[in-house]
């Protein structure tokens, strides 16, 4: 089943062109052949129920890998991942467990340069699972990742789900989730992307369930020549639902960046609510930003609002700053720093936010 | 127990809009489109060459493109289907009384020659593919005011019109933009000289009596250094079981230092695609003004653009959509923000009820010339029930980083907990949502002439039958 499952995603696959992603300018090319990727990308974990994709676990859970239409960056992002993943994990966790944690390595390095990963998160009625995924590389290797994960979050569970990703220029990211939340489940996702050359990140949530909960939080860099493509969408089926995104972002040098945000109220989902903002700083005369925050709206008793901003520094934080003896980059820095910390604030270890904090300093030019 | 009924809000009254006269023509082109339909209108306006070959261009144009698929479906829009041009049964006039009786009643009920009697300072109204009647007040005149149909602008000031017509639109625009190339016919033709200020309005009426017919009038204004206009545009039509088209254009050209106020009432009826582009170039601390308001047609795409060329120079958009029972209302705003610093605002309300669909779409661009360039927009769309759709999609598209732009937008009904206040302080639940609704359009109403303003509210027209339990 399996066997047959990988064979038609990549008979879809060869069949699809390359995406030519027009916002940005860019034709996205795949890598001829998909290598092994021989790392272990369960970097700690403290249950037992994570799996490798075998013939058996493909026949239990395939109603939970065919979906019912494309989601995700596209559909040759998707095929790809489905016919022609090199890893990838099951992750179901039982009714009712809590206190579930792992930690996934999604790293790239010279022996290991094309990276493409399929996965499966369940977490059943009333459990609990944080997920921490890191995209690091070893700064020399010219390198693709292509990521699609399918998420159900069933009747009361909840997941927090932190992404960092930190690859270097070398580095192509794709990354597609679809995240289905039951009757009083909550997701909780921050998603911190730094790095890569050209990124493409995708969630779409359906918020399925009465008072379901999903509440997306993004910050993002973009230094040198980086082209990046971030969309997220949250769908309103359940009453009482409430979804929420949050992206904060800086551009300097000659980055390029497209945000999209769609919020789609669906009839019936009475009394929901849901939100979505976007800040970039600007900080060089040769960015280009664009944002289209959509809001689709066939239910009357919802509250549903959108904000997107961008302008450059705040010119008195800078003058204040500097006339405590900074100097401008450093201002500068502290200023973007300052910007994201609401968000960072989020992530459950003080040392993340550190490290993040560091490294944003390292692509901003800091000391 | 007295049962609790939903909320109604009524559809706008459109009888007065709905009178059709019987149909008297001079000519007509057979329906559909080609190259000896296109002569013969060009034939029938006695037009000069350049112009016959602008328009066959055009078709040809029109002929190689798609009909867009990005937004409301108009795979049922057959033009085949339609007359592109019917000159009425009469000749333009500059005095009501030469207007054919049936005419100038239907332009009575309009409310127009009293308009003009009370508030206007000149008047143009097009009946089916002609302007019927024009007239400007002296006072205009000897300003050195221009203000023409035209046809009549193409042949007395052909210069003039040969360098600005259908530059800032041109064919290649877009398909419809490329069918208006073509077929145009009527319009208005406004020059305000340096440093005159118009202090009261001018309106252009357009009315489309004619069954399965298209409308397809230019207007095109130049308002020259620091020089000040207020245009007014009208336009509706009866309602038919057949397809009718509109496909204007109009291109504002305002100098360095004028200012422009562009407002439309447009009330076409529910059978009628409205595929109108409208752009403004405006140069150096210019001002562009949209005051805009779509109520009728089955199906609008309409969104005035402006582009900012000049330093400083500076627009406002101000619409408000209302759409009901088997209408989708497609509309929105453009701006190019080209110059340093320039502005723009960008206020937009949406009303949607009874399976009616209204829809902002939106685009911002900042180039890399625009430092400096601020840009702040709102939108706001209410829904009246459950079976109606309210969508808003904006794209911004900055290539500059000394920039300060915002965007907003809000959708949802009216708040209970607004509607209990106003209760609260004495007022019935009726009384109280037909304020929040007429607060919600307010914005606009208050930027309209008065007599527009008065018509407005008349068409928001809240009647409820509820009862509180």
């Amino acid at each position: 089943m399996l066997k047959n499952y990988r064979a038609q995603n990549i008979k879809e696959y060869e069949m699809l062109p390359n995406p030519y992603w027009k916002r940005i300018n860019e034709e996205i090319l795949f890598p001829e052949k998909v290598l092994d990727y021989n790392k272990d990308i369960i970097a700690e974990k403290n249950f037992d129920n994570v799996m490798d994709v075998d013939e058996e676990l493909c026949f239990k859970y395939i109603k939970y890998l065919e979906l019912d239409r494309n989601y995700g960056l596209g559909e040759k992002f998707l095929r790809f991942s489905e016919g022609l993943s090199n890893t990838g994990l099951f992750i179901d966790i039982e009714a009712g467990d809590k206190g579930n944690r792992a930690r996934i390595d999604l790293n790239i390095d010279s022996e290991n340069p094309i990276l493409v990963d399929h996965n499966l998160i369940i977490c059943r009625e009333n459990s609990e699972l944080d997920i921490f995924i890191n995209y690091e590389d070893d700064k020399k290797t010219n390198g693709f990742h292509n990521g699609f994960t399918k998420i159900y979050v069933e009747k009361g569970a909840k997941l927090n789900l932190y992404k960092i990703q930190n690859y270097s220029q070398e580095i192509q990211h794709f990354d597609s989730s679809v995240i289905f939340v039951d009757e009083d489940a909550e997701v909780n996702i921050i998603d911190v992307q730094l790095g890569s050359k050209l990124k493409g990140v995708n969630y779409d949530v359906g918020l399925k369930g009465d008072r379901s909960f999903c509440d997306i939080k993004n910050v993002y860099l973009g230094t040198d020549k980086d082209k990046m493509d971030f969309n997220y969408d949250i769908n309103f089926l359940g009453r009482n639902s409430k979804g929420y995104v949050e992206s904060v972002g800086a551009l300097t040098d000659k980055a390029w960046k497209v945000f999209r945000s769609t919020e789609n109220f669906i009839k019936g989902c009475k009394k929901s609510e849901g939100s979505a903002k976007e800040y970039v700083i600007l900080l060089n005369k040769d960015v280009k930003s664009h944002a289209i925050p959509a809001l689709f709206c066939t239910e009357d008793d919802v509250i549903g609002d959108h904000a997107a901003s961008a302008g450059q520094l705040d010119g008195n934080k800078m003058f204040y700053l500097m006339n405590r003896g900074l100097d401008k980059e450093a201002a500068k820095i502290l200023v973007v720093e300052s910007s994201f910390v609401p968000i960072l604030e989020g992530l459950p270890e003080e040392n993340m936010k550190k490290t993040i904090i560091n490294l944003v300093k390292d692509r901003l030019g800091g000391d | 127990m007295k049962s609790r009924k939903k909320t109604y809000v009524e559809d706008i009254d459109r009888t007065i809009y709905d009178i059709s006269n019987k149909e008297r023509h001079r000519f007509a082109t057979i329906k559909g489109l080609n190259e000896s339909i296109i002569k013969e209108i060009s034939k029938e306006k006695d037009e000069p060459k350049w112009m016959l070959d602008l328009r066959l261009n055009s078709l040809e144009i029109y002929n190689s493109k798609p009909v867009p698929t990005w937004g409301p479906n108009l795979s049922e829009l057959d033009l085949d289907n339609i007359v592109h041009y019917i000159r009425p049964d009469t000749d333009m006039s500059h005095s009501w009384e030469e207007v054919p009786e049936d005419i100038k009643d239907t332009f009575e009920r309009l409310g127009i020659p009293q308009a003009e009697r009370e508030s206007l300072a000149g008047v143009g109204a097009q009946y089916d593919s002609e302007v019927v009647y024009h007239n400007t007040k002296e006072e205009l005149t000897r300003q050195g005011v221009v203000y023409l149909d035209m046809e009549t602008a193409v042949k007395e000031y052909e210069d003039i019109v040969k360098k600005y017509f259908m530059t800032l639109i041109p064919p290649s625009y877009h398909k419809y933009a490329a069918l208006h190339g073509a077929v145009w016919s009527g319009g208005s033709f406004v020059y305000v000289p340096k440093g005159v200020k118009v202090d009261i309005p001018i309106q252009s009426y357009f009315r489309l009596n004619a069954k399965g017919a298209g409308q397809f009038e230019h207007t095109l204004i130049i308002v020259d250094e620091c020089a000040e206009l207020h245009f007014i545009e009208g336009c509706s039509a009866p309602v038919y079981n057949v397809q009718n088209v509109h496909a204007g254009a109009v291109e504002l050209f305002i100098k360095k230092g004028a200012k422009l106020r562009y407002s439309t009432i447009e009330n076409w009826s529910k059978n009628m695609y409205n595929l109108n582009t409208k752009r403004a170039l405006v140069e150096e601390e210019g001002t562009i003004e949209w005051v805009s308001g779509s109520f009728g047609s089955r199906i609008s795409m309409l969104y005035p653009m402006s582009i900012l060329k000049g330093r400083r120079a500076k627009s406002e958009f101000t619409g408000v959509t209302f759409a009901g029972e088997g209408q989708i209302l497609d509309t929105g705003a453009k701006v190019l923000l080209a110059a340093p610093e320039t502005s723009c605002i960008i206020n937009s309300k949406s009303i949607s009820k009874s399976g009616g669909v209204a829809m902002y779409r939106g685009l911002l661009q900042a180039t890399k010339e625009a430092s400096g360039a601020k840009a702040a927009v709102n939108c706001e769309s209410l829904m009246l029930d459950n079976d109606s759709k309210s969508d808003t999609l904006p794209i911004m598209e900055f290539k500059n980083d000394n920039i300060d732009i915002g965007h907003e937008a809000k959708i949802g009904r009216i708040p209970d907990e607004s509607i209990f206040y106003l209760m609260s302080r004495g007022m019935s639940e009726e009384e109280a949502k037909a304020m929040i609704v007429r607060g919600f359009v307010e914005p606009i109403t208050k930027e309209l002439p008065l007599e527009y303003a008065v018509e407005l509210n008349n068409l928001i027209d809240i009647e409820l039958e509820g009862t509180i339990d």
